[in-house]
């Protein structure tokens, strides 16, 4: 991706050190890994890692066991959300769970983020492992908790932002956090880039759940609408689920009546709606946070880095 | 000691197992977690053997408990559907539980403990992962992966903190417990273990190999008092000291 030129270099070592990571003696375990890591993914979160680490002393080595632990966890989390979702698809690419079975992920998901623990084990600072055990327990709260909202209908904004805030903002903004903590940052250093992180989180996350809904299957590789066909209100469909239009759709959506002709239709009204640039809105107000925070940092190249990185999640198409 | 309290000790620390793991949405939906008993007591052995046992020593036999308890949901998730809510819970749930196993280590915090056990439980699903897969390579190579499977963990604890002296015995019982579940069809381990290829007669076989190998074991194991070698066998199984 030619936003992370600059930094080709330190992401391709953190590629191979992924790679090096889950060289399982299994068979079927090293398949599925590879298979997950060269399904690709945006790095975010690596990228996220070299570039807090850059406003401390910056250690190559230590910088690649946190990112690519973190890497790692939240790839181990997607090969269980594939069994709880049952989704052979991701990425375009056929799921561990679609290639060989629901056991077969757990085994592997676990085996991953095993693997994210050796990583992480070698570095012998507390406060680094006592964030990331704790974010690691809040997401996956978040994830029950998400249960709990699964086809309801009387949710509200606060709801959903405190969902996000812990599905995708809560990663990120710990990768900032943790880049910042090895490397030794100053106290508001980290602070920053810790909200920095959170902020860019949750416009990312805002971004992911619009391209839900305007985006093609193709493009996504799953079809569009999935996260009304899990169950799930996002927020374009928040601004317009007491439409009256609009509700028909959304219970056969949730009890899993919706014919693919209604999804088309059922997607272009929330399209036409004006709710998706309601939730652009949004978006950017996030985005707007995320700059701040950026802005009052100390000036090099991982800042611009940052600053074009949150101008790109405002705008990506994918 | 006597078993009243043994059993105290191991409730003791079941309960404190429950309290570190505890989710108040996963405790009213799948209801509480079974812990193994027999891997309690193992782990327990030197404490109930009069090792020092410290607070930190403690917190790290709560996580290995936090460990066999994610293993213990994940392998219950249905190999081939799992799309209930339970079901689905079932996959959180061993995710929580592991990461409070990170959460309580990292407290101590020990680095070490931490690194060595993500490497045993990197290699357990390593060797789940084949045993599910592919047949077994003869009954030596089924004895060594059901061994890694049930004490792995444990077996971890005890070279950490210096108790490497019973770590035999605790791999020989425990790898004996489950075969002989596994051959008295113990639901909870044909649930784990209906799609795999273990033979009958392999079952057989490694139960005897383990029993002899038991026996000769607590035959030789001077630093454990005489109760406890007792206590060994009556968790072992009924099957030691009778013919098979």
């Amino acid at each position: 991706m030619s936003l992370y030129a600059d930094f080709r270099k330190d992401l391709s070592f953190i590629e191979k050190e992924l790679e090096r990571s889950v060289d399982s003696s299994s068979p079927v375990i090293r398949q599925a890994s590879l298979l997950l890591l060269r399904a690709g993914g945006k790095r975010i979160r690596p990228i996220f890692v070299i570039l807090s680490s850059k406003f401390g002393e910056y250690s190559m080595e230590n910088v690649a066991k946190v990112a690519v632990s973190l890497e790692l966890i939240h790839m181990a989390s997607l090969v269980h959300d594939d069994v709880i979702d049952n989704s052979d698809v991701r990425r375009g690419f056929e799921t561990v769970k679609a290639r060989w079975n629901n056991r077969i992920a757990m085994y592997t998901g676990d085996y991953i983020f095993s693997r994210a623990l050796v990583s992480i084990g070698e570095i012998e600072m507390p406060a680094v492992h006592q964030l990331l055990a704790e974010t690691m327990l809040e997401i996956c709260k978040g994830e029950i908790i998400q249960f709990e909202y699964q086809q309801k209908m009387d949710q509200t904004f606060r709801d959903y932002l405190r969902r996000i805030k812990r599905k995708t903002a809560l990663l990120l903004s710990s990768s900032c956090e943790l880049g910042a903590l090895v490397s030794n940052a100053s106290p508001a250093v980290v602070r920053k880039l810790k909200r920095f992180g959170y902020f860019a989180g949750m416009a990312f996350q805002i971004v992911d759940d619009i391209l839900d809904i305007t985006s093609t299957d193709e493009k996504l590789g799953k079809p569009a609408g999935s996260d009304l066909l899990n169950g799930h209100l996002t927020l374009p469909t928040l601004y317009i689920k007491d439409d009256s239009e609009f509700q028909p759709f959304l219970i056969r959506s949730f009890n899993g009546s919706l014919t693919e002709d209604e999804r088309s239709r059922m997607l272009a009204y929330i399209r036409e709606s004006g709710a998706i640039e309601k939730s652009q809105q949004v978006s950017d107000m996030y985005l707007r946070k995320a700059i701040a925070e950026v802005e009052s940092l100390p000036d090099n190249d991982a800042k611009k880095a940052l600053l074009q990185i949150a101008d790109f999640l405002g705008k990506r198409k994918f | 000691m006597d078993r009243q309290t043994i059993n105290r000790y191991i409730q003791n620390y079941i309960s404190e197992v429950e309290d570190s793991i505890q989710e108040p949405i996963l405790n009213r939906d799948l209801g509480k977690m079974p812990l193994d008993e027999a891997k309690a007591f193992f782990l327990l052995l030197p404490m109930l053997n009069n090792e020092e046992w410290t607070s930190e020593l403690n917190i790290s036999a709560i996580a290995v408990g936090a460990v066999h308890a994610a293993f213990d949901m994940h392998d219950r998730v249905d190999i081939l559907d799992a799309t209930s809510k339970e079901q689905q819970l079932m996959v959180l749930s061993g995710d929580h539980f592991s990461g409070n196993h990170y959460r309580l280590l990292s407290s101590i915090p020990d680095f070490r403990l931490i690194t060595a056990m993500s490497e045993m439980i990197g290699y357990i699903n390593e060797t789940k992962t084949d045993l599910l897969m592919e047949a077994s390579d003869g009954v030596e190579s089924l004895i060594d992966s059901m061994i890694s499977i049930e004490s792995g963990c444990i077996v971890e604890f005890q070279k950490r903190y210096g108790f490497t002296s019973y770590s035999k015995i605790t791999e020989t019982a425990l790898g004996l417990i489950w075969f002989f579940r596994k051959l008295m069809k113990d639901p909870e381990v044909e649930q784990v273990w209906s799609g795999n290829r273990i033979k009958k007669a392999d079952v057989e076989d490694a139960i005897s190999v383990l029993t002899s190998r038991l026996q000769k074991q607590l035959a030789e194991a001077g630093f454990l008092t005489p109760f406890l070698r007792q206590e060994i066998h009556r968790f072992a199984a009924p099957l030691l000291g009778r013919p098979i």
